[in-house]
Order: C-alpha cells, then sequence, then structure tokens
C-alpha cells in the first residue's frame, strides 16, 4: 500500500492535467484547476520551508562559535529584519523601501556584474584553438560578440550578418533539435511516471 | 618568442582593471557609435505598436534584480511605449522580487498621473514558477484574490471583464529564464506573446520565434537599446551599448593574446622536441 498509493495518485493527478490540457473535457476543468490550486499552496509552502530550513542550519552555524559564525548571523539578521519589516510595518514602507533599493538591489547588481570579469578572465584562459572544434568555438564566439555590439559594426558591415547567420541557422538548427528531442524526452519520462515505472520523484528510485 | 609566450601569461588583476577602464571610460565619456536596428526589435516594435489606447496587456516581470542590467532597458522602453499608447497594464511578479521591480518601474509614470487599479495594477509574485503562469492565465482573479498593495482585486476597474489571458490582448514577459513555460503555458490563449530576454537565454527562444509562437522577442541590453532607438527615446540602453562595445573588442584583444601565446609556446616546444631528437 505504501507502494501503491503514492504512485497511483501520481499517476491520477498526472492524467487529469494532461487531459484538461489536450482535450479540455469540461468536467475535468475543476479538478484540473483545484489541483494546480494545491500546487501554488505547496509552493508557496515550500518558500517558508526554505526560511525556516535556513534558519536551522545557520543557527547550528552560530551555535559553534567558529570563524563563519559571523556570517551566518549577519544572513539570520537581515533574513528576520527583512521579514518583519515586510510583514509588520509594510512592503510599501521606507523600511522596506530601504533595504530593496539601497541594500539589496547594489548587492545584487554587483554579484551579476561580477560575472563579466569571471566572463573575460576564462575567456581568456579558456579560448585557446587546441583542435579544431576549439578552433569553431572561438571563431564563433568572437564573431558573435563583434556582430552584437556596435563596434563590430563600425570595423565592418558584415560582422552583424554573419552574427545573423550564425544565430538564424546554425543556432536554430542545434536548438531546434535539443528541444524537440527534450519534448520527446519529456513525454516519455512522463509516461514511466504515469506507469509507475520511474519512481524517482517519490524517492524510491526504479523498479 | 618569450615574449609572446608571456602574452598567456597576464594577471587576472590586470584583466579586471582593464576592463573596469574599458567599462567605465565610454560611459563617462561615450563614443556615439552607431546602432542599427535587428529584425528582432523591428518585429516586436510592430507587434507592440498595434495595441490601442485602453487595451489591457498582462506584463510578467520574471526578473530578479541581478539580472536587470540586461533586462530592464528594455522593460523601460517597452513600458514608455506601451504607457505613452495608453495600453492599460496588469503586471504580475514571477521572481520573488518581480513586485518590488514593478513598484520602481511604475513610480515615475504614477507620479506623472497614470493612475492605480485603472491604467495598471501590481498583482505581485505567485509561487510555483510554470503553475503559477498557468494558474494566472486561467484564473487571474482567483490565483490573486489580493493585489500587492493589498487590495482586492474584485474592486480593480482594470480587471472588469478580465478573467484571465483569453481576455488580453497581449501576454509580454521579461525573464532570465527560459521562455519555454510561457510559450507552453500562454499559446492555448490565442494571444500574441512578447518576450524579453538576456542574450544567453535567447539562442533557446529562436525556434519559438522562428514558429510563430513568439511574436516577438527583445535580446538583451542590445535589444533595449534598440528599442529606444525605434522610440527616439535613448536611454539607459543606448548608454550601455558602448561600454559593451568597449568590454567585447578587450575580451577579444585578450583571447587573441592567449592564442598568440599558445601557438608561440607550442611552437618552442615543437621545436625543442627536434633539437631533441637530433
Amino acid at each position: 500500500m505504501k507502494r501503491i498509493l503514492p504512485v497511483a495518485i501520481s499517476a491520477v493527478v498526472g492524467l487529469i492535467l494532461l487531459v484538461d490540457y489536450f482535450l479540455k473535457v469540461p468536467a475535468l476543468k475543476q479538478t484540473a484547476t483545484e489541483i494546480q490550486d494545491w500546487g501554488l499552496i505547496v509552493a508557496a509552502f515550500a518558500l517558508a520551508l526554505a526560511a525556516v530550513n535556513l534558519l536551522l542550519i545557520h543557527g547550528k552555524r552560530i551555535a559553534k562559535k567558529d570563524r563563519q559564525s559571523i556570517h551566518s548571523f549577519i544572513l539570520i539578521a537581515a533574513l528576520l529584519v527583512t521579514t518583519f519589516s515586510g510583514i509588520f510595518i509594510g512592503t510599501r514602507s521606507g523600511v522596506f523601501d530601504f533595504i530593496f533599493r539601497s541594500v539589496f538591489t547594489p548587492l545584487a547588481a554587483v554579484f551579476y556584474a561580477m560575472t563579466a570579469f569571471h566572463l573575460a578572465s576564462a575567456s581568456y584562459r579558456a579560448f585557446r584553438a587546441k583542435n579544431l572544434q576549439a578552433v569553431a568555438l572561438l571563431l564563433a564566439g568572437v564573431l558573435l560578440m563583434l556582430g552584437r555590439a556596435p563596434i563590430g559594426e563600425v570595423i565592418w558591415k558584415g560582422f552583424p550578418k554573419i552574427a545573423d547567420w550564425i544565430t538564424n541557422v546554425v543556432n536554430l538548427a542545434g536548438s531546434r533539435g535539443i528541444l524537440i528531442s527534450t519534448a520527446v524526452g519529456t513525454v516519455g519520462a512522463g509516461l514511466r511516471i504515469l506507469a509507475g515505472i520511474d519512481r524517482s520523484h517519490l524517492g524510491s528510485g526504479t523498479e | 618568442m618569450k615574449t609572446l609566450q608571456k602574452l598567456g601569461q597576464i594577471d587576472s588583476r590586470v584583466i579586471y582593471a582593464l576592463l573596469i577602464l574599458a567599462l567605465l571610460i565610454p560611459l563617462m565619456r561615450p563614443l556615439g557609435l552607431p546602432i542599427s536596428i535587428g529584425k528582432h526589435t523591428q518585429r516586436t516594435f510592430g507587434v507592440l505598436d498595434t495595441l490601442q489606447a485602453g487595451d489591457k496587456v498582462i506584463m510578467d516581470i520574471g526578473y530578479s534584480v541581478s539580472g536587470a542590467a540586461d533586462v530592464q532597458p528594455q522593460t523601460i522602453a517597452v513600458l514608455k511605449h506601451l504607457f505613452g499608447k495608453g495600453v492599460r497594464i496588469i503586471f504580475v511578479g514571477n521572481q520573488t522580487e518581480g513586485p518590488m521591480v514593478i513598484e520602481s518601474l511604475v513610480k515615475p509614470y504614477e507620479a506623472a498621473g497614470k493612475k492605480y487599479g485603472v491604467d495598471f495594477c501590481n498583482l505581485g509574485y505567485l509561487a510555483g514558477g510554470e503553475n503559477a503562469i498557468a494558474s494566472y492565465c486561467r484564473d487571474l482573479k482567483k490565483s490573486y484574490p489580493v493585489d500587492f498593495r493589498k487590495n482586492q482585486t474584485s474592486s480593480l476597474p482594470i480587471l472588469d471583464g478580465v478573467n484571465g489571458a483569453k481576455d488580453v490582448k497581449m501576454f509580454v514577459f521579461f525573464t532570465t529564464q527560459n521562455s519555454d513555460m510561457y510559450v507552453r503555458q500562454i499559446t492555448q490563449y490565442k494571444i500574441p506573446i512578447v518576450g524579453g530576454l538576456i542574450n544567453t537565454i535567447s539562442p533557446q527562444a529562436e525556434p519559438y520565434v522562428n514558429a510563430g509562437q513568439l511574436a516577438g522577442i527583445l535580446v538583451g541590453l542590445r535589444g533595449g537599446a534598440e528599442y529606444e532607438m525605434l522610440m527616439k527615446a535613448p536611454g539607459v540602453g543606448v548608454a550601455s551599448m558602448d561600454a559593451q562595445s568597449m568590454g567585447h573588442l578587450l575580451i577579444i584583444a585578450f583571447i587573441i593574446f592567449a592564442n598568440i601565446s599558445y601557438l608561440a609556446t607550442r611552437r618552442a616546444g615543437a621545436k625543442g622536441d627536434k633539437g631533441g631528437a637530433k
């Protein structure tokens, strides 16, 4: 029963949603809607669970009183101040606005901006013409960079055309292939789950 | 030969310092490089320009603050276009920071006289990713009984007669994620879907544009800059393009240095081997 019930629930839920999506059976509409709403509630609870998990993990680290404790303390303090200011003072309040605009926004922007520096350094170290495949990757990368930035067009009018060709022919063919094969794979994986052959989502692996 | 080989051993800190300069100088003293309009931006502008005053659209803000650098200029330019035409916008957030990003985007328009609840509304964030999109597209008011500003959505005039995606003229999204989930969930409502994407994700969206499932896409910072040019209102996108150009040129220069060094080292190695064989 412990094995069959979860598989049966997965199969029934999956079938209802599939039939509702593809066939639009009026009798199933309400049930499908309810199931999707449950999904939203579970997702919302997952967020709360993640916050509790964060508190537990970093609470333990603070209790250890090692070098990393200060980081965990800052994280928990930030989490609590942001959460309570949002809940009790309001998300449109000055405090919450200050946290979002003056603390969170610049920090998040810095993290994203840092990737540009890592990318520059990584390109310098990794883009080496070691073999034919590496040369193809190198050329495509350089041509796209020149074709997508205005400076490329200033240097030579042909760069944007080459970049467009790479995007519209080479990339499109590859992306379409990946997309279709992923879709077919997803159908296969879905059928395995519906049939109860694949139970990895229940934490019990494949039979 | 040794000098050439040393080109491949430049310290990361030197690369970082030069990149900062390459990005900062054009931002402070713009070069004014010409920006041609790409076909995606032209097409997207044409699609959005078909909207009339009073038309309602759903706009999904699916990017976090960290990804804003690439997508926000597009969002700002499109908002300027749509609000300028009198289009009414129903904002939803697909990322936890979405509602706050929306508040910052609409602030200047609200100050200029656009009315909350009439010209636009911010429904807030709905957890669940693709499931959330499916849910609010099917029944907006059930998914969002209360908006981000704590109003009952049933009391918002902008939502009169709007029960889901089938009741709006268009669906517009800006995201740092894949466009797949939007295509999967919204195509069934037979409304045009327009997406603003980051550079690295856009290649995956090309098949959808080619198949007509996406009516148009804007690609990265350049997409935003091109849209600003079409609007004849240069903004943050155009201002950033010179910096991007210089950044790209510097990276290409470093790649060339690295490969000259690599070839020189390989040549020296081959000569050494021959010498050894003799």
